[in-house]
């Protein structure tokens, strides 16, 4: 039997899960946080989707190639020499930049930070993802759980 | 304890002495965005070996960040001397969540360009650009607006002793009025420099202002620190029960002769600090 993770259009997997990703970073950027189901879609079904996407393409592939793994950045490059690894290792950046992004959000809405302020800080997520959490921890270390909330 | 407005909040800023509100709070938020800004952008500042103008492409943002670091926090302590109610009013408010757009904008674009290795300000090559230089100027003039309605603010409701009083009003009006004049006059000029600062030619340590011909940022950075030189003069002298007034008005006339010499000296092609 073909091993779908190899013969499907990488090219269309690829495309569209960059878009899924970028309705979840519109939400997280433009869109209120008071409703559980819309903050959902970010923070938990979007990523949540990608991750099963990202396991389908590498789990079927990632020990049938010759020379790949994670232990040298030779057998990184030959891993992602592979398309469906190669997919997969950017599906990995959508999935956990967002998901980052969330958890970036919800935190910044407990330490009372503007929206103003977050979307920088989110876009900084969403291009560059550490850059972005850097300069949230950053933020974040200044504030302390208030006595009486 | 002051009640949340919103229920998700469950944290607040960790140093005392600042007031739960929102204006407060978004203005030390800019201040400490512009931590992050620095403490991130630290590491391509150490190793980036590009150079725009004879300078670090990084050392701009990072001297950005640092200035409106200092231009937040004072803007959040000062805002202190001001009773609440007038604290949050409409003006102020505007004023703040306005100077908070510019900032993203300014940090954003400065950093962006920097990493393009591209001028920001002073760069007309391309119609995007220019237009982004345009914005930045507007966005520079909101960045002081604040200080001119925080002056203004606290000149009219402020309860504050009256050194402290008299260096907060001083300082953000005088020394909002005379940056957006000398800032002004620098952006229309077309240069920071009078006079063709040679590549690589001598600059003063950190900031990197010319030792060859005339650079008009001594100036800029001589008034546009009086927003932080007098409130602090004034709050020594309440301290020390000195007469803060007549010394914050000696300080201010002096600081304001200072940048206006400066100013004067770079027009006429000269450098604050010859080689």
């Amino acid at each position: 039997m073909e091993n779908i993770a190899l013969t499907v259009d990488h090219d269309t997997v690829f495309s569209l899960s960059g878009r899924a990703a970028m309705i979840g970073w519109l939400v997280l950027v433009f869109l209120p946080r008071r409703y559980p189901l819309l903050f959902a879609i970010p923070q938990v079904l979007i990523p949540f989707g990608l991750g099963l996407v990202y396991a389908g393409l590498i789990l079927p592939v990632l020990f049938t190639i010759e020379g790949g793994g994670f232990g040298s950045l030779q057998e990184v490059k030959t891993l992602f020499g592979n398309d469906a690894a190669l997919t997969a290792g950017w599906l990995h950046y959508l999935a956990f930049d967002l998901f980052i992004g969330a958890w970036i959000a919800r935190r910044s809405d407990e330490i009372g930070l503007s929206r103003l302020i977050q979307a920088p800080i989110l876009l900084a997520t969403f291009m560059f993802g550490p850059v972005g959490l850097v300069m949230f921890l950053t933020i974040r270390a200044f504030y302390k759980k208030a006595s009486s909330a | 304890m002051t009640g949340f407005l919103d229920k998700q909040r469950t944290h607040r800023f960790a140093i005392n002495g600042f007031d739960d509100d929102a204006v407060t709070r978004v203005f030390l938020a800019g201040a400490l965005l512009m931590t992050a800004f620095f403490v991130v952008l630290t590491p391509p500042f150490l190793i980036d070996p590009r150079t725009l103008e004879g300078a670090n492409v990084w050392l701009k943002p990072q001297k950005f960040a640092i200035s409106l670091f200092v231009h937040f926090l004072t803007l959040a302590l000062l805002a202190q001397l001001l009773p609440r109610s007038v604290r949050t009013g409409p003006s102020l408010a505007i004023a703040a969540y306005l100077s908070i757009a510019a900032l993203v904008l300014e940090a954003a674009y400065i950093s962006i360009q920097a990493a393009r290795g591209r001028k920001s300000h002073f760069n007309l090559e391309t119609p995007l650009e220019a237009s982004m230089y345009t914005a930045m100027g507007v966005g520079a003039v909101l960045l002081i607006f604040v200080a001119f309605v925080l002056g203004l603010q606290i000149w009219r409701k402020s309860q504050a002793s009256a050194g402290l009083k008299t260096g907060a009003v001083l300082g953000l009006i005088v020394g909002a009025v005379a940056t957006l004049i000398m800032a002004g006059y620098m952006s229309s000029s077309g240069s920071r420099w009078i006079g063709e600062h040679p590549f690589g030619g001598a600059a003063t340590p950190l900031f990197g202002w010319s030792r060859e011909v005339g650079d008009m940022r001594p100036a800029h950075f001589v008034s546009m620190h009086m927003m932080q030189t007098l409130p602090l003069i004034g709050w020594i002298c309440d301290r020390l029960r000195a007469p803060g007034v007549l010394i914050v008005w000696a300080a201010a006339a002096i600081q304001l002769l200072l940048a206006a010499f400066l100013f004067w000296q770079a027009l006429q092609g000269q450098p604050f600090w010859p080689v």
